[in-house]
């Protein structure tokens, strides 16, 4: 190619045309791999719904039968009648609904006091919570099953909740957003004569719903999630959480895989469903969650 | 901030009464005799009233129970009868036991194993999905999916697709024909957990990244391909240094993360088989909840403490030094 004496700009151009076949087919190839890589990431996901609908004979057939041949969704019905799973999803939602309404007003509430107030010890006390961060929940697993214990909460919903009512996380990402709110909105408040938990309320609270969907899907997440703790404190099967639910089914009928994977599904429904809807907010949340400190 | 540092040592609840009386005292000092509390100091009780709630639910839920741990791993205590002082003999007996040396090693061989390939597979995600194309969200999407399942319906699915008929050997019997038996080797049980645990974390990590590739500035690699630059000089002279505080923020909450596993060994493998997957959390709830032994339990978990205090504290210098913000 002979560029010499065109205009000035091309002379910045000066890959082959051959490079640039060769980089084409690069990008080609690369996409291929990570497409071929999504396919195969999503595979379990295929198999446990695919798997949730056969016949327990069906399992193990090779070719692998993708699409269920006898359909069996009586497979659902099958391990609701072997386990409660409508109670224990009944519990995890409600377990999970009062900690992430608790989580996200507490850190709100506890942000804004933080972000938007003085008073004399505020490094001190932000520090202290925040250096919670570090404790691992296995360092303290063993005290708070005592202290538990000690209030009657064992085999409650409030044991299951409280001991997850505010997390550090939360306080730190709610001050973090309340600081970027001006401090003259506050004062527009005063001078039109809110009070200081009113400006909470019709001021603040407004303007961080943002953060505050963040924090509720990721604290829902963590408690739809969660085994050890109720594993700890839960041993009547009524009060079960679907996550200890599911395990204890697992314990008792390891190989009916066929009823595992509806239960399996079962599970992953709630979750599902909040990923579809709210997506944008979990992802900012994944990236916001690496920054506390 | 630092000036306030050394009060950290005081006790909690002493330190709460202290914070009240001078607040209140100075509320009284500043108070006019015909108006009552100034605004200012009103303000000022608001704000700390708005934030202790939250101080005690920590003192009660965090600060109390981590000095109870500690207090606990002195003593021999069983929940039913009163805890007996015995010293340093947790201690020492962690020190003596082999187990615990196993547990550590299969902890560290998890964090390890998974972090190398998590790191890598996340990063070449973050570099190939940042550009456009077409299905690019899908793919995108696809590979963060695994991030929400829980842990449990996650062991319970690939214990499934490692089954010696699972999916996993049907699709590699046409390549080696002697398929592994996956959970139930000793040598392959703590990789089955690794490859599990890589193919729920990458998704995460993934996400991470894409947000520190987003972070620098499009005008770099401008101005790189008006010097000449090409392709993978801009890669390796622009994108990897300037990607160096998110790498090393992955490295450090993946290891967090990673070195507190439980669910996937205890649902999956429950540590087997032997001790081939048991990991340090297992262990110490194995002690705790089912020897009862809450002593020893507590030993452990204060040594698992002073792990994770450190990996944390990195993380807070390396987001302060690095001045990291993707908001």
């Amino acid at each position: 190619m002979d560029t010499t004496g065109a205009m000035p700009t091309k002379k910045i151009q000066f890959h082959s045309e051959r490079d640039r076949v060769v980089r084409i087919v690069l990008r080609v190839v690369v996409l291929a791999l990570v497409v071929a890589g999504a396919v195969m990431f999503f595979l379990p996901v295929a198999y446990m719904v695919s798997s949730s609908f056969k016949q327990s004979t069906d399992i193990f057939k090779v070719p692998i039968q993708w699409l269920p041949n006898p359909f069996v969704p009586q497979n659902y019905s099958d391990s609701m009648s072997i386990a409660p799973f409508d109670r224990y999803f009944f519990n995890s939602l409600l377990v999970g609904l009062c900690t992430t309404f608790l989580n996200v007003f507490f850190a709100t509430l506890t942000g804004f006091g933080f972000a938007k107030y003085q008073f004399w010890g505020k490094s001190f006390l932000f520090l202290a919570i925040l250096s919670t961060l570090m404790i691992p929940f296995q360092a303290i697993m063993v005290p708070l099953f005592v202290i538990v214990r000690n209030f009657n909460w064992l085999n409650t919903y409030p044991g299951l909740i409280v001991p997850w009512a505010i997390s550090a996380f939360g306080v730190f990402l709610m001050r973090q957003f309340i600081l970027s709110i001006p401090d003259e909105l506050l004062d527009a408040a005063r001078i039109d004569g809110a009070s200081e938990p009113g400006i909470f309320w019709y001021v603040i609270l407004p303007l961080s719903v943002t953060p505050m969907v963040t924090l509720a899907i990721f604290t829902f997440l963590d408690s739809w999630n969660n085994l050890l703790w109720p594993l700890i404190i839960i041993t009547h099967t009524n009060m079960r959480t679907v996550s200890l639910g599911l395990t204890e089914f697992q314990t008792l009928h390891g190989t009916a895989y066929n009823l595992l994977m509806a239960g399996s599904t079962i599970a992953t429904i709630p979750v599902l469903i909040l990923f579809v809807f709210l997506q944008r907010y979990l992802i900012r949340g994944v990236v916001l969650s690496g920054l506390k400190g | 901030m630092n000036k306030h540092g050394r009060e950290v040592f005081l006790t909690p609840g002493l330190w709460l009464f202290s914070l009240i009386l001078t607040e209140v005292r100075m509320a009284v000092k500043v108070a006019s005799p015909r108006r009552g509390l100034t605004i200012y100091t009103k303000r000022r009780l608001w704000g700390l009233a708005f934030v202790v709630p939250t101080f005690l639910f920590f003192a009660i839920f965090a600060f109390y129970p981590m000095v109870n741990a500690f207090v606990i791993s002195f003593t021999d205590y069983n929940l039913v009868s009163a805890p007996k002082l015995v010293g340093l003999t947790n201690y020492i007996h962690m020190l003596a036991d082999a187990r615990f040396k196993i547990m550590i090693g299969n902890t560290l061989g998890f964090v390890v194993g998974s972090t190398i390939p998590t790191i890598l597979i996340s990063l070449a995600l973050a570099l190939v999905l940042q550009r456009k194309f077409l299905g690019r969200d899908l793919v995108r999407t696809l590979y963060f999916l695994p991030v929400i399942f829980s842990g449990v319906v996650v062991a319970i699915v690939w214990r499934l697709l490692y089954h010696p008929y699972g999916l996993i050997n049907t699709l590699l019997e046409p390549i080696i024909h002697d398929t592994p038996r996956w959970i139930t080797s000793t040598y392959l049980a703590p990789w089955a957990l690794i490859i599990l645990n890589v193919w729920q974390s990458a998704g995460f990590y993934m996400v991470i990244f894409i947000a520190g590739l987003q972070n620098i500035p499009e005008d770099f690699y401008d101005s790189a391909k008006v010097d000449g630059a090409n392709q993978s000089q801009s890669f390796w002279y622009i994108t990897l240094p300037l990607l160096k505080p998110t790498s090393l923020l992955v490295l450090v909450i993946s290891m967090i993360n990673f070195f507190q596993t439980f669910t996937y060994q205890y649902v999956m493998t429950k540590g087997g088989p032997g001790d081939a997957t048991n990991v340090i959390s297992l262990y110490i709830y194995t002690n705790a909840f089912q020897y009862q032994y809450m002593g020893y339990a507590s030993a452990m978990s204060i040594v698992m403490f002073l792990f994770i205090m450190v990996l944390t504290l990195i993380q807070f210098r390396v987001v302060r030094t690095e001045n990291i913000s993707y908001v």
